[in-house]
């Protein structure tokens, strides 16, 4: 009990929750879209030094407003994952409020987030494209390649002890 | 009766499970799931770790909706119903198994997702396009400014050149020479004019104009053309024609001389015709049909669908010159007009182009705007010229000094422009747009701000090889009082000083 966190994934639908999270638990990728309705929710087990947490992942469907997130499923969250898709401009417009409100209303969380997909653009743009509109983003990922999955769940990790 | 029913159809939709406050379960009826006695409830799926967290709550009920679990590869979809029991009694679980409905809902939330993100791509792709034809646009309107430079020095010095003495051989040489020159000339144009269109910087400028007399002036231009292709040229214009119209003289002209260009081109003998008529007049407004017909090519029906598209060129012709553009500017233009443009043809008899275009009559006495080849000045002007490039100074120096009338003073920057003006009084200036260090823009705003009326009241005229940039309500705001385009002709710089100097004309 004590060394298990739960951690939800939130973001709009499509950039690539559930992606992120199989990657990170299964180390799998598919290319096709499933949407998700409702929660699928996995664990893995990592190491943070010598000890051990258990990570139950909690990947719920994606909203445009976190507040449209049923209230129930952010029951007990230590840990947040942002995420949002470079692709879409939509998955960001609101970003900083996304990110007010959880720091608001879960004070004792912790919170990253995530920009998924950036196998598929020029990141040095983008991150252009982020300072011009002063968002600051924690990670710069990739569920298909698996760059950085490892290190957002870790930091969370190192963050929720 | 109840009962029965039940059983057939709710019996395995629902398990309770009961557990203590430790999470332990303590019994279940296993209707879905059959679960171990005595065992976490945690160890049966990790979704009920936050069940587990809520334990120590006094009888609050929590209900967890759409939870997906996949026990034993068999994956089912529950709605959830937690109660934390109280110090009397032990906490439950209600499992409520709707895979069905949600696998149906699933579906649903799939197509309209999947619509949506297709929606997404088609709006980020059009964004991308946008932006590459933004940048088409800018990057053809800085070409612009590059060859208009060279184009209008080389075209005046053509035309010295032909005035000087020369012997028939090289006046032949000449002509051929201003002929390649004009055909440049026109292609830079045309692509000018599509950019300025897409970018949305062309305005309609009316104004009142004798429309038969227009008609009548081109068709000396264009005679010349049909002629050396041994065509015959008609023009016909319907009696009832009203002499003065208010309306886009300049884009008319450019319109019909397009269309005539394209029949000349494509019309190997026969001939080529324009008519002008009347369709309708309501009150003030006229609808014209201008009908341009020739006995050439014809299009074919496979090219139809593209006539009027940007970088088209039909016929495959390698021996036909021209952009591709003539006839998108034209559908173009008509636009912007409020006109409409279509077309018969048939291959190898003709094609007939067919316009129909809304104008205002003048109804009041009119006489035409005029280009004056002399200007009459009274006293001499101090005349001041700021311009970086060499050709362009020599230039407009050639045609105010053979007019005898002005003294000049050049500038080659706009730091020099402003260090000049406050040691000699200028009664006009010149001002190239485009300079290094201090652009005319920048140079003319410096002057208006000058605390001394004889300084910023100074008329100044831009110079500007940009057609892209030139629009009368811009060039006012930034503080110019009149502008000339590159290439420039002796007539536009005399008009140019009428009327910024507001001198009465002849």
């Amino acid at each position: 009990m004590s060394n298990s966190k739960k951690v939800v994934l939130v973001g709009h639908f499509g950039v690539g929750k559930s992606s992120l999270m199989r990657r990170f638990v299964q180390d799998t990728f598919s290319d096709s879209y499933i949407v998700t309705i409702g929660v699928h929710i996995l664990k893995k087990e990592i190491k943070i030094n010598d000890l051990d947490l258990t990570l139950i992942i909690w990947d719920i469907e994606g909203k445009d407003d976190i507040q449209k997130v049923r209230s129930s499923y952010l029951l007990g969250t230590s840990g947040f994952i942002y995420v949002i898709d470079p692709t879409r401009p939509q998955t960001f417009e609101r970003f900083s409020d996304e990110m007010e409100f959880i720091k608001t209303n879960f004070p004792n969380s912790k919170l990253v987030s995530v920009a998924n997909k950036t196998d598929l653009i020029d990141l040095e743009e983008f991150k252009i494209l982020l300072a011009e509109k002063s968002m600051s983003i924690d990670y710069f990922a990739s569920a298909k390649t698996g760059a950085e999955v490892e290190n957002v769940f870790q930091t969370l990790g190192i963050k929720m002890l | 009766m109840f009962e029965e029913i039940r059983n057939k159809y709710l019996y395995n939709k629902t398990q309770i499970i009961k557990l203590d406050k430790q999470g332990i379960v303590k019994a279940s009826d296993d209707l879905i799931y059959s679960i171990n006695l005595e065992t976490s409830i945690t160890e049966f799926h990790p979704f009920f770790e936050t069940i587990v967290s809520l334990i120590d709550l006094d009888n609050e009920d929590f209900t967890f909706s759409c939870i997906h679990l996949n026990i034993d590869s068999d994956p089912k979809t529950l709605d959830i119903i937690f109660n934390s029991g109280t110090k009397e009694s032990n906490p439950f679980l209600i499992l409520f198994d709707f895979t069905d409905h949600y696998n149906n809902f699933q579906n649903i939330a799939q197509e309209k997702n999947e619509s949506i993100l297709s929606f997404h791509l088609a709006e980020l792709k059009n964004q991308q396009l946008e932006s590459e034809k933004n940048f088409k646009n800018k990057f053809l309107a800085n070409v612009s400014h590059d060859l208009r430079t060279p184009i209008s020095a080389s075209l005046w010095f053509v035309n010295m050149l032909e005035k000087s003495e020369i012997n028939p051989a090289q006046k032949e040489m000449i002509e051929l020479l201003k002929e390649t020159q004009n055909h440049i000339k026109e292609l830079v144009d045309d692509i000018l004019d599509l950019s300025k269109i897409e970018m949305g910087e062309i305005r309609i400028h009316n104004s009142s104009f004798d429309f038969i007399e227009m008609i009548n002036h081109f068709k000396k231009i264009i005679s010349p053309k049909a002629k050396a292709r041994q065509l015959d040229l008609k023009v016909v214009i319907s009696e009832n024609f009203p002499k003065f119209v208010i309306g886009d003289k300049t884009r008319i002209i450019q319109i019909i001389i397009n269309l005539l260009d394209n029949a000349i081109k494509f019309t190997k003998k026969g001939s080529v015709s324009l008519s002008i008529s009347v369709k309708e007049q309501i009150d003030d407004v006229v609808k014209i049909v201008i009908k341009v017909a020739d006995t050439g090519t014809g299009i074919k029906a496979n090219e139809k669908d593209e006539v009027f598209q940007s970088f088209k060129k039909l016929h495959d012709s390698k021996k036909i010159d021209g952009s591709g553009l003539g006839l998108s500017i034209v559908s173009n233009l008509l636009d912007l007009m409020g006109g409409t443009i279509d077309y018969e043809t048939e291959l190898n008899v003709g094609t007939t182009f067919e316009i129909e275009l809304p104008l205002l009559l003048n109804k009041s006495l009119y006489n035409g705007e005029k280009l004056f080849e002399y200007i009459e000045i009274s006293e001499k002007l101090n005349v001041l010229i700021v311009e970086d490039d060499e050709i362009n100074q020599l230039l407009l120096m050639k045609v105010l000094l053979n007019h005898g009338g002005f003294n000049i003073n050049v500038a080659n920057d706009g730091f020099q422009a402003l260090e000049m003006i406050e040691k000699n009084p200028y009664d006009l200036i010149f001002m190239d747009e485009e300079m290094p260090q201090m652009n005319g823009i920048k140079t003319t705003s410096i002057i208006r701000s000058n605390t001394n009326n004889k300084i910023n009241e100074i008329p100044i005229v831009g110079v500007s090889g940009h057609m892209i940039k030139i629009e009368k309500g811009i060039y006012d705001a930034l503080g110019f009082n009149g502008y000339i385009l590159k290439p420039f002709k002796k007539e536009e710089i005399y008009e140019v000083i009428y009327t910024v100097l507001k001198l009465k004309k002849p």
